[in-house]
């Protein structure tokens, strides 16, 4: 079967013979669920950068391991998950050490929008914690980043069938728990 | 782009989760050390590719040196044909007593 020039394949084994706007055009494409991933499982836009970016070089430096280059993207999400999950452990660490200097424990000033959005966001992962992460990475993939099922099931190495049960379970169970926020939308793609 | 499903309940607005605001800042940010990271490992490729065809390439110019020097040893050493030691060597593996005739002119220049 012939390969696209532009498909993932293509673009990683360009990458492995050294071609760099090859690797940038394929981490750009998949940099946005990339972020993504990492920020269902940490919550933190901040975070989800750093574990984001670290996941890339390591992907990067283990490109040639990469056995089923047309699953990049679910190799790539794997990685992002293990590196996001040593991100919150080493957040977790880190956390423990330094509690007492965590800015909302002493009371802010900041009562802005940043504050409110600040507290919006608590809410939402708040109500994101009920969903497991799987579900949790469907509804940003789906719902923020307006991907396809067919493109979330890639990224995340599950069928089109479970990525709309996944969907399905997560918003039942956001809208349950964001109720009163009145946040709830009804389906208009 | 996301596709319409009925038996789906309708989505929350997470858009206050991501923070990311345009997200190609973002993608720039996180792409930006991988990229990095790659043309390091290449340079540090074509460093290490060197590295290893330098050592090779060192042993076989010692062993082309080692070659050259040791023919230009036998060359020097080797007795030219008028030379009295070599005559005298001739001499002696021919068993060969040489005639007086044959010493004084051989040996003309060592009679002093």
């Amino acid at each position: 079967m012939k390969e696209s020039l532009d498909s993932d394949a293509s673009l990683v084994r360009r990458a492995l013979a050294g071609d760099v706007a090859a690797l940038d055009v394929l981490l750009r494409r998949h940099a946005r669920a990339a972020y993504l991933v990492a920020l269902a499982r940490l919550g933190e836009p901040a975070d989800a950068e750093d574990a984001c970016q670290e996941a890339l070089v390591r992907c990067v430096e283990h490109l040639h391991d990469c056995r089923t280059p047309e699953r990049f993207g679910a190799w790539l999400m794997q990685i992002v998950r293990n590196t996001s999950h040593n991100w919150r452990e080493h957040l977790r660490v880190r956390a423990t050490d330094t509690l007492g200097d965590h800015p909302n424990l002493h009371g802010s000033s900041h009562t802005d929008d940043r504050a409110l959005r600040a507290e919006l966001r608590a809410e939402l992962w708040q109500a994101l914690e009920r969903v497991t992460p799987v579900q949790r990475e469907v509804v940003l993939l789906h719902d923020l980043a307006g991907m396809r099922h067919a493109d979330v099931a890639d990224r995340l190495g599950i069928s089109t069938t479970m990525s709309r049960r996944h969907l399905s379970d997560a918003r039942e169970t956001l809208r349950d728990s964001l109720r009163h926020y009145h946040i709830i939308q009804p389906d208009h793609d | 782009m996301t596709e319409r499903d009925s038996t789906t309940p309708g989505r929350a607005d997470l858009s206050a989760l991501d923070g990311s605001g345009d997200f190609s800042d973002v993608a720039d940010r996180v792409v930006a050390p991988a990229l990095a990271r790659f043309i390091a490992m290449r340079r540090g490729g074509f460093a290490s590719t060197l590295r290893g065809l330098m050592v090779p390439m060192l042993a076989a110019a010692v062993f082309v040196m080692a070659i050259g020097l040791g023919a230009l040893v036998r060359v020097m050493n080797t007795p030219r044909a008028g030379d009295p030691a070599h005559l005298l060597a001739q001499w002696i593996e021919a068993e060969h007593v040489p005639t007086n005739g044959e010493l004084l002119f051989t040996f003309q220049g060592y009679g002093r």
